[in-house]
């Protein structure tokens, strides 16, 4: 029985007229060589890249999970064509990678200012924030602001949802008047009560939840 | 279709500022040498604070690198040699839902995920010519080698 199969198959190598050809045919998973290494994060969050192949290749080239870091997925054109799991280095990653990284551009930031209850005028503490909030976007090139309203748990959805966006554009209107809006974009939106900063049960008066955060990108 | 579309529009303009054209996916941020952008209006040189949008192109030089944030914080940057589409990008700044998927067809790219891959990291896809890669929280690199040039 084994005698036949392997008959059958030397014929079909022989059809072909190419060993290679067939072997790589029966095998590959893939059309391109290809490297995927994760990088240690800076806030130690828990990460992962999970890494399958794309249907239609064969079974043998299983999904990979990469959740170390400098944990590396690695397949050349030659041999399997199958994801080899290995350790990346810092050197290997700044050697490949190093011009890339270095056009990554830099992390948002946040400014979080309050209001008075039943004012638009910024708190003094708040108003003190503006120099920081100015050098912050001189390091972000083609900076944007995004200025994003919350409210506190006193409520319903809709009505907090648009009162976090009125709270959003009376800080524009600050802002703009501070002459922000000359150098950089800005953006307003509310968040409502979904992202509370003190987290409170429904229906509860918290000044710390009732703030707009200025974010720089 | 139109008709959908200026709903749409008129639907975002009550809930937010339309500050930025709808089909906003990101801000170039950082350029350097040769970078094109591609998209059905034709070929765009890349420059720092042009907008990007779903469905786009960029193509990068043997001397061009990019750097892109996209709306929902993603950082991107594509090295030299590099073909990146922009294949579907939706993010809504009130709930955070929407969805994500970057083709890499060749070349580097350097990645550190944004509020999309936290909030649903189900929504947010890479591809490559033969691989899919799901991601949560993370900062990765890739690069890809073949003859899948465009």
């Amino acid at each position: 029985m084994w005698k036949g199969k392997m008959r059958i198959e030397l014929r079909a190598v022989r059809a072909f007229g190419s060993t290679a050809l067939v072997a790589l045919i029966l095998s590959a998973c893939s059309t391109s060589a290809e490297r995927i290494i994760l990088l240690p994060n800076e806030d130690q969050r828990a990460t992962a890249i999970v890494v399958r192949p794309k249907a239609g290749f064969r079974s043998h080239c299983k999904e990979l999970v990469l959740d170390r870091p400098y944990a590396a997925a690695a397949r050349s054109l030659l041999g399997s064509g199958a994801f080899v799991q290995r350790t990346a280095t810092a050197t290997e990653v700044a050697e490949t990678f190093g011009q890339t990284l270095a056009h990554l551009p830099p992390r948002p930031v946040s400014f979080t200012f309050y209001f008075p209850t039943g004012s638009v005028e910024l708190t003094e503490e708040s108003r003190a924030l503006l120099p920081s909030l100015r050098q912050e976007v001189a390091r972000h090139p083609a900076a944007e602001i995004l200025i994003v309203g919350h409210t506190d748990t006193v409520g319903n959805t809709t009505d907090n949802d648009r009162l976090s966006l009125e709270r959003a554009r009376a800080l524009y209107d600050i802002l703009e008047a501070e002459g922000f809006s000359e150098i950089v974009r800005m953006e307003t939106a509310g968040r409502g009560e979904r992202e509370l900063l003190e987290p409170t049960p429904d229906e509860t008066d918290e000044p710390r939840n009732r703030r707009v955060v200025v974010r720089v990108r | 279709m139109m008709r959908n579309c200026l709903l749409a529009l008129s639907m975002l303009a009550c809930v937010s500022t339309p500050a930025f054209a709808d089909d906003t996916a990101g801000t170039v941020k950082r350029v350097s040498g040769t970078v094109e952008i591609e998209r059905a209006a034709g070929r765009l040189k890349a420059e720092p604070g042009m907008s990007v949008q779903v469905a786009d192109k960029v193509r990068t030089g043997a001397d061009g690198a990019i750097g892109i944030t996209l709306e929902d914080e993603t950082l991107l940057s594509a090295g030299p040699n590099t073909v990146l589409d922009l294949e579907r990008f939706r993010f809504n700044q009130t709930d955070h839902s929407g969805a994500m998927r970057i083709n890499i067809r060749r070349g580097k790219l350097a990645v550190n995920t944004g509020k999309l891959a936290k909030a649903s990291p189900e929504s947010v896809e890479f591809h490559t010519p033969d691989s899919i890669l799901g991601v949560r929280g993370t900062e990765f690199v890739l690069d890809v080698e073949g003859k899948n040039a465009d």
